[in-house]
């Protein structure tokens, strides 16, 4: 297990390297980030002074060994819009995008579960049926889309819940369902599947006829070996609803991360986009990390083997 | 039972998406007006069942006046084309790589395994936002971000079956005849993972609707002039308080498109490669 441990945590140190050689490079893409960075206007002795200032001229593996030496520390630059450090303002974002990407995921959880299980044990009724043209829009449906029309149902139509902003839980709500939902649908289907499977087992048809009750045998036989793989899929589906939260955050004017950077996107701020793009692809990760080492401690077969 | 009931639903999907392909085919003969035609006079007039709608616009007008019918027409185009071309583009890669990667392993399976886990630590919509912004928008950029960064899925799924194929006793045989590695990959692998790339593809199509009409909805896509799902999306959101049907129906058409060729995905799926079940 310690090696395991090991191994994962260097694969994963690996990985962050990538990690920031791709965010450094962003700017790179079209050849001269003082173009970028500078307005339209700008005369050329601004961009070569623009230039020599930001230590452009240099070899690009010398910017790159600099740029990570920096980031190490925490220091991304300024923000060339906010004169902050880059790397503060997006950690004072972090609990808002954290608030509603665990938000989203509880929603998932809590709907997506106990529907796969129900479909599972009802197979072939109508209430399954309805479930998996639910799942199937949930997951046909985009984020965006679903956003908008829960704004315009829930929000305008039938005014229950505000529009936009944070604060209150009642503004939770529309954003974490929004968000939410397409990993519902995708729980939801795979254990479905997961539990179908599983249900035809032996030991299941064991358990019924030592004269246990179905209700018995499904929730305590069958769910524990069906939500194994489950635990994967949650663990990935928070690397969704991190890139989901982007354009939630944005429909619903929720003060987080995914805000900030189509901000800092839109105004070309590149230090800000690098800060945020490392910190969030930084975060998934280690959620990765996580959850594979609670899968294999989950799992006896891989926990005892390894 | 079962497959009757999953044949109709593939049926569905199949009529739906048909619907679809015809309407961005024959788009000038079956849309009522030109797409970009306004007309100030008739702006956001409602659909043709409400009070004040006509049926010359069966959906309304939108905020220039312009028919959303025929915009939704139109937007097919647009929406087929990218995600037929971005998929065609990674997947040709992303299969490719995962040949390579599987058939030889060593140094290079280790660098294009490396790539995909960094890759994979990137929320796709948010690479495709950072890397737009560089580049600038457009329909061709649009086609490039997302066929270059959409290869991972397929170099993992084809990898790990061609990491299995490798050990099977036929492809030793041919080996131990003196046959080179790139006929064998081509004659012997390839058909054999070919059934899996198809169904991926098929279903990567749906996410790359979805994927494109996302980047444009957040200006960061297709032109704002070139009517699709996503620039309308984008426009009946700033209308949402006072005109409703602006924001419904193109979503409704990216949703009806996606359901239809996930259906379908689905039971190619269950044709093709049974085994994928619970993968994908």
């Amino acid at each position: 297990m310690l090696q395991l441990l090991r191994s994962r945590l260097r694969r994963a140190l690996l990985v962050i390297l990538g990690v920031s050689l791709f965010a450094f490079m962003i700017v790179h893409l079209t050849g001269d980030p003082a173009t970028l960075m500078l307005p339209l206007d700008a005369t050329s002795e601004e961009v070569e002074a623009f230039r020599e200032a930001m230590g452009l001229n240099d070899p690009l593996w010398q910017q790159y060994l600099r740029w990570l030496g920096r980031a190490v520390r925490g220091d991304f630059g300024l923000s060339l819009r906010h004169q902050q450090p880059a790397l503060t303002l997006i950690l004072e974002r972090m609990p808002a995008t954290i608030e509603l990407t665990l938000a989203a995921l509880g929603v998932a959880i809590c709907t997506g579960i106990p529907l796969g299980v129900w479909m599972a044990s009802r197979r072939g009724s109508w209430s399954a049926f309805a479930g998996s043209i639910f799942g199937l829009l949930g997951q046909a449906m985009p984020v965006f889309w679903l956003a908008l029309m829960l704004q315009l149902v829930f929000g305008l139509l039938i005014p229950v819940f505000p529009l936009t902003g944070r604060g209150s839980f009642k503004q939770l709500v529309m954003p974490a369902i929004a968000l939410g939902f397409y990993s519902t649908a995708t729980i939801m289907r795979l254990l479905q599947s997961h539990m179908i499977e599983v249900l035809q087992q032996d030991y299941i048809r064991t358990a019924r006829s030592k004269g246990l009750s179905r209700a018995l045998v499904i929730l305590k036989h069958a769910l524990r070996n069906a939500l194994l793989p489950v635990v994967t899929v949650i663990g990935l589906q928070l690397g969704v609803l991190l890139g989901g939260a982007v354009i939630t955050e944005n429909i619903f004017a929720w003060p987080g991360v995914g805000r900030l950077l189509v901000q800092a996107i839109n105004n070309r701020d590149i230090p800000l986009v690098q800060a945020g793009v490392f910190v969030i692809a930084v975060s998934i990760v280690i959620i990765n990390l996580i959850t594979d080492l609670l899968y294999t401690w989950l799992d006896p077969r891989i926990r005892l083997e390894g | 039972m079962q497959s009757v009931l999953s044949s109709k639903t593939a049926l569905f999907g199949l009529i739906l998406l048909g619907i679809v392909v015809v309407s961005a085919l024959l788009a000038p003969l079956l849309a009522p007006h030109d797409p970009r035609e306004q007309n100030l006079e008739k702006r956001l007039q409602p659909p043709a069942w409400m009070q004040g709608g006509s049926p010359e616009h069966p959906l309304g007008t939108d905020h220039l006046g312009r028919d959303i019918l025929s915009r939704i027409i139109y937007g097919a185009r647009v929406s087929l084309l990218v995600a037929v071309i971005s998929v065609a583009v990674s997947g040709t890669i992303g299969t490719l790589l995962g040949l390579a990667a599987g058939y030889w392993g060593g140094r290079f399976d280790a660098v294009v395994t490396m790539l995909a886990d960094v890759q994979l630590a990137f929320p796709f919509i948010l690479l495709a936002l950072a890397v737009m912004s560089v580049l600038g928008t457009g329909l061709r950029n649009v086609i490039l971000v997302l066929g270059v960064t959409g290869w991972v899925v397929y170099t993992r799924l084809i990898r790990a079956e061609v990491l299995a194929l490798r050990e099977k006793e036929y492809i030793e045989a041919v080996r131990a005849l003196g046959q080179k590695d790139h006929k064998i990959i081509w004659r012997h692998i390839l058909p054999n993972v070919l059934p899996s790339v198809i169904v991926m593809a098929s279903l990567r199509i749906a996410n790359m609707i979805i994927a494109e009409s996302s980047l444009t909805f957040m200006g960061l896509g297709v032109e704002p002039h070139i009517p699709t799902w996503g620039n309308m999306l984008a426009d009946g959101r700033e209308y949402i308080t006072n005109a409703w049907w602006l924001a419904t129906f193109p979503g409704l058409a990216i949703m009806l498109t996606v359901l239809a060729i996930n259906l379908l995905g689905d039971w190619l799926r269950d044709r093709l490669d049974p085994r994928l079940q619970n993968s994908l």
